[in-house]
């Protein structure tokens, strides 16, 4: 035995230096597992509600609005759900990394594959009906966060632009309807010559509608075509 | 001391677990090996790289069970002792990489010189300007020059000790022979 040899195992004997126990290692590893599936599980929610954001947006109102087919992917865009999507995967592939062999795939190969598992899980959520539900979750705990009622509710609020949406009131004799929007505001819709799209045929009280058509004066509406309030013309079908 | 000549550092690990006077047999058959490794990518005195080298079989020892079968035992006791190395660095802000003479030359011929080129001549004439190459390289190239070519590992193992993947390791190896020659030619040598 040589110099260094002797001299080590002497510290290892006075010392009492120990083998750390196995579990430990173990422990940790499952840890780093259990973390990566986690975030990637978080990541599947954003995503899930991310495509229930879309379902039931109204693709087609660019049409009638004076913007880009651009500028209206950027107002049906989930930021803040794509945002976190992608913040879970890269929390996912920084687990990963730590596992005992995650060295060995290269970032692209982890990220793609933590990606495709996130998307599957957050689709087959979306098929199997829990979007609603997370949704409801999330805008209930994350303060600031805007569910798809809001967003659609801001899409929806420009008159000025031809789009109306609010609560059905009354019906006057004369078929107009007394609509009162999303923001308190009472306005007379002429619906007589509008389409109706969807399962709903003829307004009722307390009726939620989006209706797309003209402002004739400060509080006067003329509506072109109507549609249910939830649901659009691709994706989610239109409710009653 | 223990008959240990015959056992391979798997079983070692394995009795070192159950009897200490083991892990003597690890530090001895890789004493020698890492003080060179260590010697070769740090600037420190003798007495330094001993005392880091009884650092790292300390930190071994400490860990031993978490020594993963599938790997080669060296290249954990190598991943070891880089990491050991670096966090040295980090803490004493040591300067990385000074090589020896007959390291520079080892490196010259076997990234720049033609194999009729005369190995004398080379060894008389070169190994200051080949210093003058490995001082221009960056860091992580320099590492895993030394890992390659100085203490001749597979491309597996460098990927086990630097925790990098197969294909990034082979990149890394061709950017820092490319950045040897090159800085070879601005030398012009």
């Amino acid at each position: 035995m040589n110099n260094l040899t002797e001299k080590i195992v002497k510290k290892i004997e006075e010392e009492k230096i120990t083998p750390k126990p196995k579990w430990r290692f173990l422990l940790k590893d499952y840890i780093l597992w259990l973390v990566f599936g986690f975030n990637l599980l978080l990541g599947s929610v954003f995503f899930a509600v991310s495509l229930l954001y879309w379902s039931s947006a109204d693709w087609d109102i660019y049409k009638y609005l004076d913007v880009s087919v651009l500028q209206v992917l950027k107002t049906m865009m989930p930021y803040v759900r794509l945002g976190a999507l992608t913040f879970f995967i890269f929390l996912a592939y920084y687990n990963y990394r730590h596992t005992k062999h995650g060295y060995k795939s290269r970032t692209g190969l982890i990220i793609g594959m933590s990606l495709v598992i996130a998307l599957m899980i957050g689709g087959t959520l979306f098929i199997l009906g829990a979007s609603h539900k997370l949704e409801s979750v999330l805008a209930g705990r994350i303060p600031y966060y805007e569910g798809v009622e809001e967003h659609r509710i801001g899409v929806w609020s420009h008159p000025e632009r031809g789009l109306l949406a609010g609560v059905v009131e009354k019906i006057q004799p004369d078929g107009r309807v007394v609509l009162k929007d999303f923001y308190g505001k009472k306005w007379l819709v002429q619906v007589d010559q509008a389409f109706w799209r969807g399962p709903v045929k003829h307004p009722s009280i307390d009726q939620k509608i989006k209706i797309i058509g003209k402002r004739i004066s400060v509080d006067e509406f003329q509506a072109k075509e109507i549609r249910p309030w939830v649901g659009g013309r691709f994706g989610k079908p239109f409710q009653k | 001391m223990q008959d240990c000549a015959n056992l391979s550092d798997n079983d070692l690990v394995q009795k070192a677990l159950k009897d200490q006077a083991y892990f003597g047999c690890l530090v001895e058959r890789y004493e020698a090996k890492l003080y060179n490794y260590i010697s070769r990518i740090t600037a420190v005195s003798k007495e330094d790289a001993e005392d880091i080298l009884q650092d790292v079989f300390i930190n071994v020892y400490k860990n031993l069970n978490d020594f993963d079968q599938t790997l080669k035992f060296s290249s954990w006791i190598y991943r070891i002792t880089h990491n050991q190395v670096i966090s040295r660095w980090r803490k004493h802000k040591n300067s990385p990489f000074v090589f020896k003479d007959e390291d520079n030359l080892k490196l010259f011929e076997k990234i720049v010189a033609k194999e009729d080129v005369e190995a004398d001549l080379i060894r008389q004439d070169k190994s200051r300007e080949v210093e003058q190459i490995l001082k221009c390289l960056k860091k992580e190239y320099a590492e895993i020059l030394v890992l390659k070519f100085l203490e001749d590992k597979s491309y597996k193992e460098i990927s086990d000790i630097l925790k990098k993947p197969m294909g990034t390791v082979a990149t890394l190896i061709n950017r820092a022979k490319k950045q040897f020659r090159d800085c070879a030619n601005d030398f012009d040598i």
